[in-house]
């Protein structure tokens, strides 16, 4: 009796497990088409699609349909109609603009990155191997003025703008990577908007500063022959009693100012450039001018074909404006290496605008010629006729 | 000392200078930007 129990309850649970299974081997063989039908059934006279009347179009109102053509069009920069002013909005996806962005968050800012680390590196090697450079016979105590009050501060002018342009640039550049993760998104994104102004108005001071730098000292930077004697002998900065002679400037800081003055130049137009977009056609100017003496840039960089378009041009100005800048940055970390901790009493020329007189000795010594020949004219006043 | 402060005094003048007067140029007052002439909304 107990047994007959048992085998009525499994045949009680059998029957209704095997009408499941049919059911779901019926739900999974019928067509999807079914699966998909509704229980409200549309009027006869209803509109099945949003398609406006006419000719069907291209790509399918709803972009329920495929179309490579028009889709591979778009990608490869094809420009299509809109209403409104501004005609480059019609360009839906600038390719270049992709390339552009792997370039530089890619290698571009490896290598600026590595050039900044290397240089710091150099300096600190050298630094560790050389020392500081000091004054050999001594500081004399007696002073020599070297920069006038003008002078200094076209120089502090341009330092000081150059470094506030350093630091929000390289936010520009750096920041998502070493800055955002530090200090998270809600300071990061404030804190870059206000560095974009402030770089943006700062700018004008640098321009400012490099004109002024320009014109005070053109006059002391153009080379002459002891330039090459400076330079055979390594200025100086290797071994000691080793000072070759220089007037107002040596050679070394004629390159340092010819750096900063064609950089300068170079990093202010594409800045002028970014700062009022696709206004100016710099590149497809520049690389015509270069193609007329035999230099194909393009093709020596692998760039596509001048003309560039608008946005083309606002890329270029955008990666020269950084590698410039960079290639500024680490001139001027070794400017600012020697005239600090490399070398004993340079800072004063621009601290106090003197200098000491063993110093200037050692390090310009025609320049002291120069000044003392000046002292003793203004000193001995003309005898009389 | 007062070349250095003198050139902040300079510094700070020309950026206030630049953004007081790039303003009008670089900000487009709402009134202009959305005006008919600049948007066809058509």
């Amino acid at each position: 009796m107990k047994h007959l129990t048992t085998r009525r309850a499994s045949a009680r649970y059998l029957l209704p497990g095997i009408a499941f299974a049919l059911l779901f081997l019926a739900g999974l063989l019928l067509p999807l088409e079914a699966n998909a039908q509704s229980s409200v059934r549309p009027p006869e006279d209803a509109t099945t699609s949003i398609a406006p009347p006419g000719p069907p179009l291209q790509g399918g109102v709803q972009g329920t349909e495929s179309d490579a053509d028009i889709w591979r069009d778009i990608r490869q920069g094809e420009v299509g109609y809109v209403p409104i002013p501004d005609k480059s909005a019609g360009l839906m996806i600038q390719s270049q603009g992709e390339d552009w962005r792997l370039y530089r968050n890619g290698p571009m800012n490896d290598y600026l990155g590595y050039a900044m680390l290397a240089t710091i590196v150099l300096l600190a090697l050298f630094f560790a191997i050389r020392g500081r450079i000091k004054v050999e016979h001594g500081m004399s105590g007696i002073k020599i003025k070297r920069f006038s009050t003008l002078e200094r501060m076209s120089h502090w002018l341009m330092a000081l703008s150059f470094i506030t342009l350093g630091i929000s640039g390289l936010n520009f550049t750096f920041g998502r990577s070493f800055v955002l993760p530090v200090i998270g998104k809600d300071l990061f994104g404030p804190l870059s908007g206000f560095l974009k102004a402030t770089h943006n108005y700062t700018a004008f001071a640098f321009m400012v500063g490099l004109v002024l730098a320009f014109v005070l000292w053109i006059v002391h930077n153009i080379p002459d022959r002891t330039d090459l004697n400076w330079l055979a002998k390594g200025g100086g900065l290797i071994g000691k009693s080793n000072h070759p002679p220089a007037r107002k400037f040596n050679a070394g800081q004629k390159l340092i100012f010819w750096g900063v003055m064609l950089l300068g130049l170079s990093v202010s137009v594409s800045g002028w450039a970014l700062l009022f977009p696709f206004e100016h056609h710099l590149f497809t100017s520049t690389f015509a001018l270069l193609g007329n003496i035999g230099i194909d840039v393009p093709a020596i960089l692998g760039l596509p074909e001048p003309p560039y378009t608008a946005i083309q041009e606002q890329q270029f100005n955008s990666a020269w404006h950084g590698i410039i800048a960079v290639v500024m940055i680490c001139l001027v970390l070794a400017h600012i290496y020697i005239g600090t901790i490399g070398m004993q009493g340079a800072y004063d020329a621009m601290g106090s605008g003197e200098v000491d007189l063993n110093w200037a000795r050692e390090h310009h010594s025609l320049w002291v010629e120069e000044v003392m020949a000046k002292k003793t004219e203004r000193s001995s006043p003309a005898p009389a006729e | 000392m007062k070349a250095f402060l003198l050139s902040i005094a300079v510094l700070l003048l020309i950026v206030a200078g630049a953004r007081f007067g790039l303003k009008p140029l670089w900000e487009t007052p709402s009134a202009v930007a959305y005006s008919t002439d600049n948007v066809r909304l058509h």
